[in-house]
């Protein structure tokens, strides 16, 4: 039985399922099974993508579910999940992808954390462009996250990091069941909430994991459920926080009610950091101005000239 | 200038009764290329320590040591700073407990006195002094104790250094750099200037500012000249460290020229990389077929084939020919717009000849062979003579199966074919061309040392694997590698150009190439000579430096990559200046110098060209070397710290702690 199952859901982005399948692959762990399930789509395409990487990684243990129909993200990994037994499990999405050590790192994080639900990496933010079949990165940014963002009160109003960065424990599933496959989106946070009930995240802050997002130029097919689905993430929001409006909170406030009120913590917290960045940024264009004045002054070295005799009549006084 | 010998510089003054050396790079040096690789030994001892949460130690060493420099000088004050001020700033920095930097700066002292070594001509100085009778009297800035100095200089052979005889800035209160210590030295030896001898490697520290007071000044700075950028720093970057670091003790007394660093240097780790990972999977699983690619892979095919003599056991590989226009042009089956762009250039000026010989027919035009077209003209004419094209290009392609077939790549099973890299796209045409060949029998999978971001969409054409970067490296590394590309594709060549065509069956598919022997070039001549050598002595544990292939690393490989590619000394930057890059397509042009010249009036050039220069010098030159070359003249300084402003990537932050 491998330690790790790791469950690939996908549909449709053959593109992106590659790279995804060459970072589970990369892993320098070798105790793990790849469970891709495709979800609903071609069943050529993928099938033809885990030949190529069994090709090159022939003892990797890699699995394919065929779903006929196209289900929820939810009830995809589920199906999975149901169908391993291993003592870890991860989300790996068919876009995003992991540095060689995640698995090494994650897995060895939690078995020195025997209470821990799960562990949770730095993950850094790829922002990339996909178009006609293509992809190229844009950007690279660092993903806010603390340990503190990994508990009840930091996860309560938000979703605060991607499914690539966390391993959970399996024995989470036991206790506080699958995830909910009623939910379209927002299932991963939903059963986050739930894990954190029975044991704590831990952090890690190496950044292992690459969290993949299309820039706004992208064709529609490629996007983020995050990205291309806002409104859609707003709504089940709401309807979780109804749902929560009838769960116990922290004794004096309901449940739902501490995830508004802290969510709109979290956006002050967030517009505030946001701020700050901006600042920065501000600060490193006005060097760029510098060296755009740097530039016109020998350009025309005169304005130079004037600008010391300037100085030089303020000093003497005239 | 002549080099002088010890008796020489003591000759010249012979009433002189004091020598007084500089420690650093003058009587001491260290087991690393440059002195805050000492740094990242430190980093690896405390990670082994400590955990991984102290990845990127050195970085930060290095960061806030130069920024406690920069307070201390805001203040005004002569004084240099000391070991205590930085070590209390990087526990601020890391917010680190008391006692983990207690035993950071314990691994610091302790790696400083293991990498200790003596610096030839500073120890031969000292001896001959000693035996004339002279006191000999170390004088450094640093922010290290006598006492710490003292023990280096023990470590590493120079038994009779005494603590009481070293005057170190942070101890004396002022600096060699700003004049104040030597001063203070000249009051506490009690003697006349004129009678003291001071040799150093630094001009103003070592020689404009004793000479000031009349001390007589002799600078040697062989050792400090293998110096890279400092911020460069990370434990995987220690093998080629003890690499260079080796190169630069056996070129001491005779400087072996940049060509033959580079060949026993970065080439030879790039080399020992692919066969290491050619070693690693013959080991893991059954291959039908083992291939090293040209040209890149000829390198590493003649030390496979030298290691199995010593191995007789590991299977055979072949040398593969083939080259990225000669197997795109053998998968043309219908031609388009994205065909006449991806072989007419967009700055291109051809001929009907020589657009004829790219595509291996001849063109229907009214046009004369010798008129030039530019890239609009051309690629009309390509899309006017498709037919043409297509069916030079079915002859071209069965001539490709031959040769293919020849060198047993089409044996049925699972072939692994090594590379230089980048996107992968030629591999996963040939890749193609196998499969239909052989009916899917035969598949191959691509293992290059380097993928690039955009290799992505082919690993939905075939299996493709990066050693030393990957297209899921972190965005920032491979942009980090723009520029780079072209530096490791003029170093990484075989003796012969490259593929053009291929014969028919009477001359067994031979492949054609360019007229042009790259080993009559003595620079690639001198890398072809050693790379081989120094890469077999790796895999095989006996090179000199100590660096074996344990240390061959996806890793190391890519940080020493990036440390040549990245921060090239000036020595590499003008023995590279005079070489071309030919990236045409049909490879029949002049190419390129590697290196672009600064723009004319670079100092006044509009900032709206800036980003036209960038664009230019990134696609068709190695523009990293360009910028370090830009920036050492100064009439191109400004321009080239302004290209560095406006794209912090290209600044000197490459080697990201793994």
């Amino acid at each position: 039985m491998p330690l790790v199952t790791i469950v690939m859901r996908t549909y449709e982005r053959p593109v992106f399922l590659a790279r995804a399948l060459a970072s589970v692959c990369s892993q320098t762990s070798n105790d793990w099974e790849l469970i891709v399930v495709n979800n609903g789509g071609d069943t050529q395409r993928v099938d033809n993508l885990v030949r190529l990487a069994h090709l090159s990684h022939p003892t990797a243990v890699i699995r394919v579910i065929h779903l006929a129909d196209r289900v929820g993200m939810e009830e995809a990994s589920n199906q999975a999940l149901r169908d391993s037994s291993s003592e870890f499990f991860v989300i790996h999405d068919d876009d995003d992808s992991w540095k060689p050590q995640f698995l090494d790192v994650a897995v060895d994080v939690l078995q020195k954390n025997r209470t821990a639900s799960a562990v949770v990496t730095g993950v850094v933010r790829v922002h990339e462009t996909f178009k006609n079949g293509r992809v190229w990165p844009v950007e690279n940014e660092k993903f806010y996250l603390t340990q503190e963002r990994l508990t009840i009160a930091g996860m309560i109003g938000n979703n605060t990091f991607p499914p690539i960065a966390v391993l959970f424990r399996r024995s989470v599933i036991d206790r506080v069941g699958y995830f909910d496959s009623t939910l379209p989106v927002l299932g991963d946070w939903e059963f986050n909430l739930r894990a954190l009930s029975v044991g704590e995240f831990v952090f890690y802050p190496e950044r292992l994991a690459n969290y993949h997002t299309r820039t706004p130029d992208s064709d529609v097919a490629a996007g983020n459920s995050i990205t291309v689905g806002q409104n859609l993430h707003q709504d089940i929001k709401k309807q979780l926080q109804a749902r929560w409006d009838e769960e116990p909170g922290d004794g004096v406030i309901s449940k739902g009610e501490m995830s508004r009120r802290a969510y709109a913590q979290m956006e002050a917290d967030d517009a505030a950091r946001r701020d700050a960045q901006l600042q920065q940024a501000n600060q490193q264009r006005s060097v760029s101005a510098q060296m755009r004045r740097a530039i016109g002054v020998a350009k025309a070295p005169r304005r130079l000239f004037r600008g010391l005799v300037r100085r030089l009549r303020v000093k003497v006084g005239r | 200038m002549r080099r002088l010998t010890a008796h020489e510089v003591l000759d010249a003054k012979p009433h002189a009764t004091v020598l007084s050396l500089d420690f650093f790079d003058t009587l001491v040096t260290r087991s690393v290329a440059q002195p805050t690789h000492v740094f990242a030994e430190v980093e690896r001892l405390l990670v082994n320590e400590f955990g991984r949460e102290w990845n990127g130690y050195a970085q930060a060493r290095v960061r806030v040591e130069h920024e406690v420099r920069v307070h201390v000088a805001a203040t005004g004050s002569p004084r240099d700073i000391s070991h205590d001020e930085i070590m209390h700033a990087l526990q601020l920095h890391l917010s680190a407990r008391a006692d983990f930097i207690d035993r950071a700066r314990q691994l610091e002292c302790e790696c400083e006195i293991e990498m200790a070594r003596a610096v030839p001509f500073g120890r031969d100085i000292a001896n001959e002094a000693r035996a004339r009778g002279l006191r000999v009297v170390i004088v450094s800035d640093n922010y290290m104790s006598a006492d710490l100095l003292a023990q280096m200089a023990h470590a590493a052979g120079l038994s009779w250094v005494r603590a009481s005889d070293i005057y170190v800035s942070c101890e004396h209160g002022g600096m060699k750099q700003n004049g104040s210590l030597w001063k203070t030295v000249v009051a506490l030896l009690g003697v006349s200037p004129k009678n003291i001898v001071h040799v150093g490697d630094h001009r103003i520290p070592d020689g404009t500012e004793p000479s000031k007071l009349g001390i007589h000044c002799y600078i040697d700075s062989r050792s400090s000249q293998w110096h890279r950028h400092p911020l460069n720093t990370s434990p995987s970057v220690l093998p080629f460290s003890r690499l260079e670091a080796w190169q630069r003790d056996v070129d001491y007394e005779r400087f072996r020229g940049a060509p033959r660093h580079f060949g026993e240097g970065i080439v030879a780790m790039m080399v020992a990389a692919q066969v290491k990972d050619c070693l690693d999977v013959v080991a893991s699983r059954d291959v039908a077929g083992i291939h090293f690619a040209a040209r890149d892979g000829w390198m590493a095919d003649t030390a496979w084939m030298r290691l199995r003599r010593e191995r007789p056991e590991l299977p055979e590989a072949s040398y593969l020919s083939f080259s990225r226009s000669v197997i795109g042009r053998a998968n043309i089956t219908h031609v388009d717009n994205d065909v006449a762009i991806r072989f007419v250039d967009e700055h291109e000026r051809l001929t009907v000849r020589r657009l004829s010989a790219r595509f291996g027919c001849e063109f229907e035009t009214n046009l004369g062979a010798d008129d030039e077209m530019n890239s609009a003209l051309a690629r009309q004419l390509v899309l006017q003579n498709a037919s043409r094209i297509v069916e030079a290009s079915r002859q071209l392609r069965e001539r490709v199966v031959g040769h293919l077939r020849t060198n047993g790549v089409l044996s049925p099973g699972h072939h692994i074919v090594f590379d230089l890299g980048w996107r992968g796209s030629s591999m996963a045409d040939l890749a193609e061309i196998v499969s239909e060949a052989t009916n899917g029998t035969t598949t191959i999978e691509g293992r290059f040392l380097g993928l690039y971001w955009d290799a992505t969409m082919n690993r939905v054409r075939l299996p493709l694997h990066g050693y030393a970067t990957d297209d899921l490296s972190s965005l920032n590394d491979n942009i980090r590698l723009l520029g780079a590309v072209r530096l490791f594709e003029f170093l990484m060549t075989a003796p012969e150009g490259s593929v053009i065509d291929f014969c028919g069956p009477e001359k067994n598919f031979e492949p054609v190439h360019t007229t042009r022997q790259l080993s009559d070039d003595a620079f690639i001549g001198a890398v072809l000579a050693t790379a081989v050598d120094s890469a077999l002595q790796i895999i095989l544990g006996t090179h000199p430096s100590g660096v074996s292939a344990n240390d061959i690393t996806p890793e190391s490989v890519w940080a020493a990559m990036m440390q040549v590619a990245h921060t090239p000394r000036a020595d590499e930057l003008d023995a590279l200046r005079e070489h071309v890059h030919i990236a045409s397509v049909d490879h029949a042009d002049e190419g390129m110098p590697m290196i672009a010249p600064a723009p004319k009036w670079s100092s006044t050039i509009p900032l709206q060209w800036y980003s036209r220069i960038y664009d230019d010098t990134m696609k068709t030159r190695w523009f990293q070397g360009s910028l370090r070359d830009w920036h050492r003249h100064d009439s191109s300084h400004d321009f080239a710290e302004g290209i560095m402003r406006l794209w912090p990537f290209m600044g000197p932050v490459w080697c990201d702690a793994p």
